[in-house]
């Protein structure tokens, strides 16, 4: 995660809004990329676990499907400047 | 009620007891000037926020939660632009706004950032604008005169705007445009400029040459709505770097090298009528010796003096609209030859009435 | 005292000379114009709000000039001048009023940061408010301008104030912008109302300006906590329907639609998450102001 990063959460049942505090961006996420985003905060920087984990709490099979999900969440994460670079 | 209530309250100990009216006039003059945050700034610095009544109270706070944000923003774009440029072999100097910012100095402090300025070395400028244009910033619209404007005849790129964010990089790659009658050799600040934290590749130029970029500005510039937060941010330069014995004599050494002796000198005349700050007294008479023609000084001075008042109703004299142009056209005598700044000026005013803005 | 309290000529006078200072909500306004139609529109609009003493600070000074040089006298212009300076480009001197109210709204917007200021209508009803955002043509005004003679009060129509100390919506009670069609639904809604002089072919259509019951106007300074978010949508021929929307997703709109949600950073986002955690959110489809009228009311009933 990049280190200026500071998130902010609200949520209602199922619907997440962060507040990332160095850009003033307000995010609109769903429980997958929630997780996602506190995962790395929480200092995740390994792809594989992180894959690991996500199906871990949605209860899914560690499949090539999960892995492109949370892929194409981290690459979102990338382009917004919230996250720096992942290893594999 | 006296103008000038702002330079009195910039710099004075105590703050006066004002009238609704003079509140009223002052955060005027403030934001005419846009002075408001920094004004804020102040006030909170000294505790006055809280001795000051609550209708004017609300609006330097207000102007405080703004330069926060500002402050915050600025700071997440230099990071961006720091993360663009890391595959382009170029120094990155921060100028102004963002040095004052990244660096820490006083400056900073209750300012609002609009543009960030920076300055690469000039044989990798096609790489940055290239990087910088894949991370997303692109040139503002510009028809085929301006595009001429900005490459040919000034010193910088053209602004790029970021596509998603709006923020905008002025991308320099040296202080002053080749064109201009003060002509600064751009490999020597970069030689001097001093790295940021651990990423060497981030700097700022070196305390004296910042300060004469600051002096070059403000008499280059044409904008005088920012010529009294510009001799603001100069005195907080001077005081703050002014502190260790080696750079004023550095100053004094580094303007004559650069041959930039009088820009330099009608800013320390300013600074001290406005502030009374002074160089240490075995200087004076260097300094004193890097005064232009006497008959000039007092037409450029008078001219400077009243230019420099912030722009509000309360303020003018009668004098004023005049001296505005004069010194805008000298700005841009000094940034073009003769022959191209009047094609320009009239161009210019005629951009300003049909612009899309609200 | 209030407007209507000077003399005939009173508001044109002061106008010209140091300017008229009216309370609007939490606001001390000064105007000045050279411009008859702007005294004729603030004497009409602006007759039941109270005047500011001399002593009190004024938060904004709003002049509107004639234009500047050939256009002074050849296609006159009016210009919004603020701080000595023209935020605005200039229209055509018939707009005038409009241009009033307009650059009324600017300086709140672009400095009251103590508020955090949304882009909607707001409406009270026994102390709950609702916020009613909408993009411009969704028919917020109307429905605003309606309610408002059916049991409602008007807190704003274009700008809802929401306080960060304590959450609470803060009314301003100025004239109701009306445009178009509106115009006609809104005469014929309600009888008797009273309507500004119409401007036409301003950037918006035709324009004209409803004046707020007296006894709105006098509960200005009487704060609502708000209830219910509700995005309204006209839809011609349309049976009112009301569907809850999702609570992100209506907060990331106001948000989108705030005028300084991103200034005020973090303390932006914790109020308007409290506003929204605090408020039931709606869609609201409709055509007749009637049935608007018999949803807000039932809203209004099943929440004491």
């Amino acid at each position: 995660m990049n280190p200026l990063v500071q998130l902010h959460w609200r949520q209602w049942e199922d619907e997440w809004l962060v507040f990332e505090r160095a850009s003033g961006r307000t995010h609109q996420m769903n429980s997958l990329s929630a997780f996602v985003a506190m995962s790395l905060e929480n200092g995740e920087s390994s792809l594989d676990a992180l894959v690991d984990q996500v199906s871990g709490q949605f209860d899914l099979a560690d499949s090539a499907q999960t892995r492109i999900a949370v892929l194409a969440v981290v690459r979102q994460f990338e382009d917004l400047g919230l996250v720096i670079a992942l290893e594999a | 009620m006296t103008p000038d209530l702002l330079s009195l309250l910039l710099a004075s100990a105590e703050l006066p007891t004002l009238t609704a009216r003079d509140w009223e006039d002052l955060l005027g003059q403030a934001r005419r000037a846009r002075l408001l945050a920094r004004l804020a700034q102040r006030f909170k610095d000294r505790g006055w926020i809280e001795t000051t009544p609550r209708g004017p109270a609300q609006y330097l706070e207000a102007a405080l939660r703004a330069a926060d944000r500002h402050h915050n923003e600025a700071l997440w774009e230099i990071d961006r632009i720091r993360h663009a440029l890391a595959g382009v072999p170029t120094p990155i100097v921060l100028l102004k706004g963002a040095a004052y910012l990244q660096a820490g100095l006083p400056p900073a402090r209750g300012r609002l950032f609009a543009d960030i300025d920076i300055m690469v070395t000039r044989d990798q400028l096609a790489a940055v604008e290239a990087a910088l244009f894949a991370a997303g910033w692109i040139p503002e619209k510009q028809d085929a005169y301006d595009k001429r404007y900005y490459r040919e005849w000034m010193h910088e790129l053209p602004p790029l705007q970021h596509v998603l964010r709006g923020t905008v990089i002025d991308v320099h790659h040296t202080i002053t445009p080749p064109t201009s009658r003060f002509n600064v050799d751009a490999s020597s600040l970069l030689e001097r400029s001093t790295p940021l934290c651990d990423d060497s590749r981030l700097r700022v130029l070196a305390p004296a040459d910042m300060v004469l970029h600051s002096a070059v500005h403000l008499f280059q510039e044409g904008e005088f709505d920012h010529g009294l937060r510009d001799l603001l941010d100069l005195n907080d330069l001077l005081l703050h770097f002014g502190r260790q014995s080696s750079f004023w004599p550095d100053l004094l050494r580094r303007a004559r090298a650069l041959g930039l002796e009088v820009p330099l000198s009608h800013a320390l005349i300013h600074l001290r009528r406005l502030f009374g700050t002074v160089p240490p007294d075995a200087l004076a008479e260097e300094v004193a010796s890097m005064n232009p023609h006497r008959l000039t000084r007092a037409v450029m001075s008078s001219l400077l003096s009243t230019a420099l008042r912030p722009d509000h109703p309360s303020c003018d004299g009668s004098f004023t609209p005049v001296a505005r142009w004069l010194l805008y056209v000298r700005a841009h005598y000094l940034r073009m030859p003769l022959h191209r700044v009047i094609p320009h000026l009239v161009r210019k005013a005629y951009m300003r009435r049909f612009p899309a803005k609200v | 005292m209030i407007v209507s309290a000077l003399p005939p000529g009173g508001v044109d006078d002061r106008l010209r000379a140091d300017g008229l200072v009216i309370r609007t909500g939490p606001f001390n306004f000064r105007i000045d114009s050279p411009i008859r139609s702007v005294a004729e529109g603030v004497a009409l609009l602006y007759a039941d709000y109270p005047m500011a003493d001399d002593s009190e600070f004024v938060d904004f000074s709003v002049t509107i000039g004639h234009g500047s040089g050939l256009h002074r006298w050849f296609r006159p212009q009016a210009r919004f001048i603020y701080d000595g300076d023209s935020p605005f480009e200039p229209l055509p001197a018939n707009h005038a009023h409009p241009l009033l109210e307009w650059a009324m709204n600017w300086c709140i917007s672009s400095q009251a940061h103590q508020y955090l200021i949304l882009h909607a209508a707001v409406i009270e009803h026994s102390g709950g408010a609702v916020v009613l955002p909408a993009p411009p043509g969704s028919g917020k005004s109307t429905l605003c301008a309606g309610l408002i003679h059916r049991g409602w009060r008007l807190m704003s129509d274009e700008l809802a104030m929401i306080s960060l100390y304590d959450g609470c919506i803060v009314p301003l009670a100025r004239p109701v912008s009306l445009k178009n069609e509106s115009i006609d639904i809104i005469r014929r809604y309600v009888p008797g109302a009273v309507l500004s002089r119409e401007t036409p072919d301003t950037s918006k259509g035709t324009v004209a300006h409803l004046k707020v019951p007296a006894e709105q106007v006098r509960r200005a300074n009487e704060p609502a906590v708000p209830r219910w978010v509700v995005f309204p949508r006209y839809v011609a021929g349309a049976p009112p329907r009301l569907t809850p929307r999702p609570k992100a997703d209506s907060m990331f709109e106001l948000a989108r639609n705030a005028f300084n949600y991103s200034l005020l950073g973090l303390t932006g986002f914790e109020v308007l998450g409290d506003v929204i955690t605090s408020c039931d959110c709606y869609d609201f489809e409709y055509s007749e102001l009637d049935d608007a009228v018999a949803t807000f009311d039932r809203l209004a009933t099943a929440h004491p």
